[in-house]
């Protein structure tokens, strides 16, 4: 019997799947338990008045959900979240494209570079954040020395407490942390992209320019898709990185605060004594975020789609 | 051919049937040998664990922790530490995912807040199991309320003005008494090249929580703070503002980038003398020392707002609880410590190699700087205001504000505003404004 045909039941089970299913269980049940329960259960945990312990207080929905709307620092840290993506995004698609292109065009060194670039991908962010926080301070740290040493001493700044200059500072280190998969993932485009498409519009007489602009960023549609809902993603959850360099509050007062840390800071407290853990209250905001990502990444996911499906025709 | 059919078609001979027979016979007597062992081992020691906040004091825990044991052999205690700013984000988490260290410490002032909340505790009634009564009245009464004995304070502290001796004689200046004197000395500091005459971390609410309520216990006295916990006296009056305005007057005299300069960075900072001043409590030194083992410092109280108004604050370290989450056996061997720690033994240790005794028969330390503190705090000493239950409240002010203070976008005024508003006077039972 041809193996196609095993699983063709009148109940429509197809047998050939059910060792596969076998195989994901754990992963699914680990999925499940880890992920989407919390997840769910966050969803009802947000309706209630709770600080984490105890019993459940009374259903206060609305006035969770109002105070969010209510809330200047949520809208302070969507704010800083939404800049911090425009940057991420447009420096992704500058500079990480950029890049991309050159290791693109091989040579001896082009395995040395892709490991460089795409090493702080991969290193601690608390460590890589400490170590950021080293450089960057004004009396003990290398940056400005560095700056003054080189002849620009205008440059020179207070990185981390200038409140028009932190979230910038964030922003930099930001950018050099996700630079490698953005790098990876375009480079990755530009492998698939038909050599034999580039040549022949080089044959008609199109410049580098040219070509790369109707050729090869065309059929960078799919990395670009990935590229921007993944960043999309990634920075209006970042925590991390961003916790480590601004601290709970943000600092200078509130200039690097960004949604995971303000849900985190409230679920938890500052880390103070007594600090007034507001755990539904964080539960209501991450349930906002759960919301605004995923009408966003799905709007960006048709968009996106919509144009790969285009240059495809 | 395989390994599986090498094995399967090896026949044994006899002098290998012997000795496989003499291994298992030898390994069948020892096994109930090696299990009785083990057994009498679980039951004899019980291994609990303690998280601390200060990782600098890891050494010293680890010989307080080692005089217990040899004390108490039955006990062995498994100690961690994380730095200040972490751990309340970490006994947070614990507490809410019911996972604290078997000795739990809590921070000052929420035992007693706990327990007047009600509900749940995150630690257990040890009334019958610590002794407390060779403690000092103030240490007694942040681990026992309304008689019910919840633990120990691992120690005191006095907080102040540390000051770097070696950067004042370079510059020729002594420490200051007054707050004119104060701003005097920051720009003659600064006129001499000193980086920072005060360094302060104001990433966090540590270092400007404790200049505010140093400067404002200047100027409030004991007296004072007692008028605020009863409600007859404003932080918002212009003689407590005048503290908060000085802070921002003491701006420029600050360490460059103050506003996200961590606590253990600050520190690193004065005790390698690029600062001259910093706002210190008796703890920081063995950190101090630890950057900077050839560090030349000292001591002295918070300048007052004219002459001979000094003042210190004095709160108090983590105070050990046993864990309502550990099981029976456990909570037993955290009893033991926590009752051992309040010792005369124990806080003579704790005197010696950490920070002030909350023992009451114990006022030497073989540490000049303790001695220097104990002086300081002999005149006008006021409670850190967060261990006194109506101005608890006070921290989140600073928490949520003082980077507000830093930028402007909120006036002295507003600052002692928010304040006042997080006072709950005795007796009211929600905020004052």
């Amino acid at each position: 019997m041809p193996a196609d045909n095993r699983g063709n039941s009148e109940s429509g089970w197809r047998f050939p799947e059910v060792p596969y299913f076998w195989f994901i269980l754990p992963g699914l049940l680990a999925y499940s338990i880890l992920f989407i329960w919390p997840t769910i259960r966050s969803f009802y945990l947000s309706l209630y008045d709770w600080s984490g312990r105890g019993p459940l207080g009374p259903i206060v929905w609305e006035q969770n959900f109002r105070n969010i709307v209510h809330s200047d620092k949520f809208w302070q840290a969507a704010g800083n979240s939404f800049k911090l993506f425009i940057f991420i995004f447009i420096f992704q698609n500058t500079i990480s494209l950029g890049l991309a292109l050159l290791l693109n065009r091989g040579g001896a060194s082009t395995h040395f570079f892709r490991v460089i670039i795409f090493l702080p991908q991969i290193m601690s962010a608390v460590a890589t954040g400490i170590i950021w926080i080293l450089m960057l301070d004004p009396i003990i740290g290398a940056i400005n020395p560095f700056l003054a040493d080189i002849g620009l001493e205008s440059f020179q700044r207070q990185w981390q407490s200038d409140p028009a200059w932190a979230l910038r500072t964030v922003m930099i280190v930001m950018a050099w942390q996700w630079n490698g998969m953005a790098v990876i993932l375009y480079l990755a485009g530009l492998q698939n992209v038909p050599e034999d498409l580039r040549h022949a519009a080089m044959i008609d007489g199109a410049g580098r320019f040219r070509t790369f602009k109707d050729i090869t960023f065309p059929m960078l549609a799919p990395a670009f898709t990935i590229v921007t809902v993944l960043s999309f993603i990634l920075i209006f959850r970042a925590f991390d990185l961003i916790y480590i360099l601004g601290g709970p509050a943000g600092v200078p007062d509130g200039a690097t605060l960004v949604l995971g840390v303000l849900i985190y800071s409230d679920a938890f407290g500052q880390g103070a004594f007594n600090s007034q853990a507001r755990f539904s209250f964080a539960m209501a905001e991450g349930v906002t975020l759960f919301i605004f990502l995923a009408a966003i990444s799905g709007l960006l996911i048709w968009l996106l789609g919509r144009r790969e499906a285009a240059v495809k025709t | 051919m395989s390994r599986y059919s090498s094995l399967a078609t090896h026949r044994m001979g006899r002098r290998g049937l012997l000795k496989a027979g003499g291994a298992m016979a030898a390994a069948g007597a020892l096994t109930p040998m090696t299990f009785a062992i083990r057994e009498a081992g679980a039951q004899d020691v019980t291994t609990i664990t303690m998280w601390g906040n200060h990782p600098e004091w890891a050494d010293a825990m680890g010989e307080i922790i080692a005089a217990f044991e040899s004390v108490e052999p039955t006990v062995q205690i498994d100690f961690s530490a994380v730095t200040s700013d972490q751990y309340g984000a970490k006994i947070q988490t614990a507490i809410q995912g019911g996972e604290t260290s078997d000795i739990f410490g809590d921070q000052e002032g929420s035992v007693i807040v706990r327990v007047r909340a009600g509900g749940e505790l995150p630690f257990i009634d040890v009334t019958d199991r610590v002794d407390v009564s060779g403690l000092t009245d103030t240490a007694r009464g942040q681990v026992e309320v309304d008689g019910v004995v919840y633990g120990c304070p691992l120690a005191a502290y006095t907080v102040g003005l540390a000051i770097n001796n070696q950067v004042f004689a370079d510059a020729g200046v002594v420490p200051p008494t007054t707050w004119d004197e104060l701003t005097a000395t920051c720009e003659a500091l600064k006129s001499a090249g000193v980086a920072a005459p005060i360094v302060l971390g104001g990433k966090d609410w540590v270092h400007p929580y404790f200049m505010y309520i140093g400067l404002a216990s200047s100027v409030l006295r004991p007296e004072g703070v007692e008028a605020v916990r009863q409600g007859t006296k404003s932080l918002s009056d212009p003689d407590v503002v005048s503290a908060v305005q000085l802070l921002v007057d003491l701006m420029p005299y600050y360490n460059a980038g103050f506003e996200a300069t961590d606590y253990t960075t600050a520190k690193a900072i004065f005790a390698n003398g690029q600062g001259a001043m910093m706002v210190a409590g008796t703890t920081d030194y063995t950190g101090y020392y630890q950057v900077n083992p050839d560090a030349d410092l000292s001591f002295v109280a918070w300048p007052g707002p004219g002459p001979d108004m000094t003042a210190t604050t004095t709160g108090f370290e983590l105070l050990y609880t046993v864990s309502a989450f550990s099981d029976t056996e456990k909570q037993d061997a955290a009893a033991k410590f926590v009752n051992w720690l309040a010792t005369v033994e124990a806080q003579q240790m704790v005197m010696d190699k950490i920070s002030l005794a909350v023992h009451k028969d114990i006022t030497e330390s073989v540490d000049p700087i303790r001695t220097e503190t104990i002086a300081a705090s002999r005149g006008v000493d006021v409670p850190v205001w967060y261990a006194v239950p109506e101005l608890n409240g006070s921290v989140i002010a600073t928490q949520d504000n003082h980077g507000g203070l830093w930028t402007g976008r909120i006036s002295p005024q507003e600052f002692s505003d928010i304040q006042q508003a997080a006072v709950v006077p005795s007796g009211a039972a929600t905020p004052t404004a």
